[in-house]
């Protein structure tokens, strides 16, 4: 069955559309203002380049500590934090090559007995293992307001891996 | 009540420089689909200022052969100051009679500090249902907004998940500062859930088969206004008894190949979820939980796919209401297996066998 002219011009800009699409999955280990508790980091992202930055929405997660973290029984699993972010990425190299990174943004994150909206800054660098895949590591810095409570900050260290052309 | 209309005015202030931010920095960059329809022939690379693509990413020997280059195709992804406006606008008045509402219904008593709750068994957990749609479908509509501006639907997709997220947790901050209310953390997580799952289905194609959808029936609760809370008024949003929320499976476009002439197209498969007591009251709740006989309730269900009943238009309006109305889950068969097994004829009205 051919496909309508209708069709064509509807899917055509969805796949150009795709080869801008890139994801990643990051892990780490971080700490909160308030509690030295070394906690793991897991953050999904989904990110589409613009011009010279890319705009990405990340999932945050942290759970309460790594005995918490037991992935043979889920039940085990205790959220300290979860959250949302929308940032601006900007690249320090050349295209497909090696090199810094660099973001800004704003989300905000609910804790074990408050939230807040955070202001996550992350500078990183970025190695290419494949055509398609990339390797991340950065220091995330993240300033909370907890919602006219008091100020903090939460600090991680992470790796990931960034998919490109998603 | 002043001081609330100048924090109002303020946030909306912000909503609305974002979005020109937003629109008006990005309007220059989003040429990608230019480059290759403007130049009239398809470049051996992409461009995508800091990374650049062979062009073999793009199948070109697939059925989508690239269609004629015209002068309509290459505003697929320019940015119309014109429609910017005519959408920050809409969107802008939206929010702002959302929230005169909600306010109305649930903020305008007493104020006090933040403080977070924890609310399940308030509706039975079944309002999780309720704000997971929240979020799900308020990014369609961002989405739908950003897009109609020229935005491409990968970044007009993310910024109306983004946006949906920003207004549910908008609203709850809201509740966090209501003396009656409370940021609830488990409301904040089935709101992430559903602006999470609208930004994967429509870029993972396997989640397009899955859609969110919902129905609503005023109930008593509304009708003759009975609120929880005394002194509050009932709104539509509340009215949890009346409504039911289904995941909704294409089953044709599961199918392999083979099976697929056996299933109409237009016919899916649900699972719902809605109220059961769930206006209930345990009026002796000095003795236990007040909302002790509210209950989830389980259903099967046939399902209408809109925009597979309703054919494409070449009205865009027509076009926009089959995509929205395609979140609302119609009258249908349904079985409901859990807690009282019944056979309804068009669930969610209350024609039953059993």
């Amino acid at each position: 069955m051919t496909n309508s002219y209708a069709q064509n011009i509807q899917e055509i800009p969805q796949q150009i559309q795709k080869l801008k699409d890139a994801y990643g999955i990051r892990i780490g280990i971080g700490f909160r203002d308030h509690d030295a508790t070394m906690k793991p980091v897991f953050n999904p992202y989904y990110e589409v380049p613009v011009g010279t930055v890319s705009v990405t929405a990340e999932l945050q997660m942290s759970f309460l500590d790594f005995q918490t973290l037991n992935v043979f029984q889920t039940r085990c699993l205790v959220l300290d934090s979860y959250g949302w972010a929308g940032k601006c990425k900007w690249f320090y190299k050349n295209n497909a090559s090696d090199g810094f990174f660099s973001s800004a943004g704003f989300g905000m994150t609910v804790q074990q007995t408050t939230a807040s909206v955070e202001f996550p800054l992350s500078s990183g660098y970025l190695s290419m293992l494949s055509n398609e895949t990339e390797f991340e590591g950065a220091l995330n810095f993240t300033p909370l307001d907890y919602l006219g409570q008091r100020l903090g900050w939460f600090v991680s260290v992470s790796i990931g891996l960034r998919f490109l052309n998603f | 009540m002043i001081l609330q209309m100048i924090k109002y005015s303020r946030n909306v202030l912000y909503i609305l420089i974002l979005f020109f931010c937003v629109t008006e920095s990005f309007s220059q960059d989003l040429n990608i689909g230019n480059q290759l329809f403007k130049t009239g022939n398809w470049k051996s690379t992409i461009d995508f200022g800091h990374q650049t693509l062979p062009i073999s990413y793009y199948d070109r020997d697939s059925n989508n052969s690239p269609p004629a280059i015209t002068k309509d195709s290459s505003n697929v992804s320019n940015i119309s100051a014109s429609r910017v406006i005519i959408s920050t606008a809409g969107l802008a008045a939206a929010i702002t009679a959302l929230h005169i509402y909600q306010y109305n219904a649930w903020w305008k008593n007493e104020r006090i500090g933040f403080h977070v709750i924890e609310d399940a068994s308030y509706q039975a957990d079944f309002d999780k249902a309720g704000h997971t749609f929240g979020a799900y479908y308020s990014s369609h509509f961002f989405d739908e907004a950003f897009q109609w501006t020229g935005m491409d639907s990968s970044l007009s997709t993310l910024f109306g998940a983004l946006s949906g997220a920003i207004w549910e947790y908008y609203v709850e901050i809201e509740d966090g500062f209501a003396r009656d209310w409370g940021f609830s953390r488990g409301d904040a997580k089935a709101d992430l859930t559903g602006a999470t799952f609208y930004l994967l289905r429509n870029r993972i194609p396997f989640l397009r088969n899955f859609n969110y959808k919902w129905f609503y029936v005023p109930t008593d609760k509304l009708l003759k206004n009975q609120p929880d809370i005394p002194g509050q008024s009932v709104n539509f949003i509340e009215d949890y008894g009346g409504q039911s929320y289904f995941l909704t499976a294409d089953i044709h476009g599961i199918l392999p190949q083979s099976l697929k002439p056996y299933w109409p197209s237009w016919l899916n498969l649900a699972l719902g979820v809605g109220g059961y007591n769930i206006n209930t009251v345990n009026h002796n709740w000095m003795l236990g939980d007040a909302f002790i006989y509210r209950q989830k309730a389980w259903y099967i269900s046939l399902d209408y796919d809109i925009e597979k009943v309703f054919p494409e238009s070449d009205s865009p309006i027509l076009n926009f209401l089959r995509r929205s109305f395609n979140y609302w889950h119609f009258p249908a068969p349904a079985f409901r297996f859990f807690p009282n097994p019944r056979f309804f004829i068009l669930f969610p009205l209350q024609m039953s066998i059993g």
